[in-house]
């Protein structure tokens, strides 16, 4: 059965036959080679049925022939919307000029947006526009004249104050995102006072004041972010009590100053007592098939009788085709061979390892210029075929660090 | 006697005709100028190496086959299609019957 797509795309007319000798017609058309189709009896004598435009012709004799009556209700396909456009050619051009002018319209930059995440405090939004539209970007351009990189530099020329500038444009709107650089706030300035605190948990072993006042003594505990020399200076010596002398007001002093403290690290780490090694021997041969969502055609097969390898795993691509991913790979598979070794090394072996395990990874903490007084290892349960062992490391190192105050704080 | 003498003769050229199919292996309908009727359910119902439609209701479908008629009985049936070898009726088909 020829489908109804092709015959909507031939062309076919629905003719209406009224009279008894409809099944003769049926016969005799077949005979003469008049392709008929979708016959169906209406109420009444009626018979509605579809043909060719150009089969009509030699119908009608036959239709005299059988007393039939025969009548076009409908035509149908392709070429007869043709015909009807060619009719309404004022619409069709109407309907192709749309296009164009929608396509002509997405074709210019309508809209310049000027974004700043952070905000804008140091340049002007207009400024950025008027630069920007010198350099080429401004409402009505014409899309592919813009020069985005262009505008980027220009921007950046003019605007030293802006640490980034991004141009990009999305269909007729394009979008300025800009940064402006974050001068370092006064705070941070070096002459502004300061109190130096701690940056760790510690014992005070030795305190070197050279400005401020010391608040910790020697061999006192502290605790992380105490402070230890205080930038506020009391105007009496410290044996005086505070607030005698309430007419010298207290003096805000940038401190500074060695605490030397006792530091505590520590780290735990296990080791097993046997070890399973992978050696590579060198040897290897490789394998080459084609992926196919999930199943894989294996084209070379590796030639091979090792006990142990492990494979390593290359894909080709074609490459991808606008968005739609490809499903078919290359791979090439490469299997080296491995020998397995086992080292015993019985639980102080074990032990060793991971007491130098733990201590690599305290020494990767340390920060600079702390000396490691002392260090112990202390072996702690754990599980079957394993040592577990805990280091503790003991350092003697500078604690302090400057955090500028408020004065009024 | 001649027409007895011919119906003799066209039994055994028959005969001869299908203990051949039969050897051969070849599809009966393409042999003994058979119909070949395809069901689709009851929707549909296509029938190869016809004669021509005798008589068309949306009730009752006669077609003319070899060796008599075929009558498909139903409602609500359209022929789809008429070629000079095959039509295809669809509708809701009841019974198929063979009349001679």
């Amino acid at each position: 059965m020829v489908s109804n797509r092709w015959e909507y795309l031939r062309g076919y007319i629905v003719i209406q036959v009224q009279g008894a000798g409809v099944e003769r017609l049926i016969n005799l058309a077949l005979c003469r080679g008049i392709r008929l189709w979708d016959i169906a009896r209406q109420p009444g004598d009626l018979v509605v049925m579809k043909t060719h435009p150009h089969s009509f012709r030699f119908l009608r004799p036959l239709v005299r022939q059988t007393s039939c009556r025969v009548r076009i209700t409908h035509k149908g396909g392709i070429p007869f919307t043709i015909a009807h456009f060619r009719r309404r050619s004022t619409m069709v051009a109407g309907a192709t000029l749309f296009v164009l002018m929608l396509y002509l319209a997405t074709s210019f930059i309508w809209f310049v947006d000027v974004t700043a995440p952070e905000g804008l405090s140091l340049v002007k939004e207009e400024e950025i526009r008027e630069r920007a539209a010198r350099a080429g970007l401004r409402p009505g351009v014409w899309r592919n004249k813009v020069d985005v990189d262009h505008v980027k530099i220009q921007l950046e020329d003019q605007f030293p104050l802006l640490a980034w500038t991004g141009v990009e444009i999305h269909g007729t709107r394009a979008r300025i995102q800009v940064v402006e650089r974050v001068l370092i706030p006064p705070e941070l300035d070096k002459r502004l006072p300061a109190h130096v605190v701690a940056t760790r948990d510690g014992v005070v072993q030795e305190i070197l004041v050279l400005m401020g006042e010391p608040v910790v003594t020697e061999g006192q505990t502290v605790q992380r972010g105490q402070v230890l020399i205080s930038g506020a200076v009391s105007p009496q010596p410290p044996s005086v009590p505070k607030g005698t002398s309430p007419s010298q007001p207290t003096r805000y002093v940038r401190a500074r100053g060695v605490v030397r403290a006792r530091v505590w690290y520590e780290a735990v780490a296990e080791y097993p007592h046997s070890l399973v090694e992978e050696k590579p021997t060198g040897r290897k041969t490789s394998q080459w098939s084609i992926r196919l969502n999930y199943k894989e055609v294996i084209l070379k097969k590796p030639r091979m009788s090792y006990q142990a390898y492990r494979v390593f795993e290359e894909f080709s691509y074609l490459p991808r085709w606008r968005n739609l991913p490809l499903t078919v790979e290359l791979v090439k598979s490469t299997y080296h061979e491995v020998e397995m070794r086992t080292t015993e090394m019985g639980a102080a072996g074990a032990a060793e390892q991971a007491a130098r395990v733990a201590t690599e990874r305290i020494m990767a903490e340390l920060p600079e210029g702390a000396k490691v007084v002392d260090r112990q290892v202390q072996v702690v349960p754990s599980r079957e075929g394993t040592t577990r062992v805990r280091v503790l490391v003991e350092t003697l190192e500078d604690i302090g660090m400057v955090l500028p105050i408020t004065p009024n704080r | 006697m001649g027409t007895r003498h011919r119906k003799i003769a066209e039994q055994r050229s028959r005969r001869i005709r299908r203990s051949l199919t039969d050897l051969l292996e070849l599809p009966p309908e393409v042999m003994l100028d058979l119909p070949r009727i395809m069901l689709v359910g009851q929707m549909r119902v296509q029938v190869e190496n016809h004669r021509g439609l005798i008589e068309y209701t949306p009730v009752k479908v006669r077609v003319s086959i070899s060796s008599g008629e075929l009558v498909i009985s139903g409602h609500d049936l359209v022929v789809r299609n008429i070629l000079t070898d095959e039509i295809i009726l669809d509708g809701y088909i009841q019974s198929i019957a063979f009349e001679v």
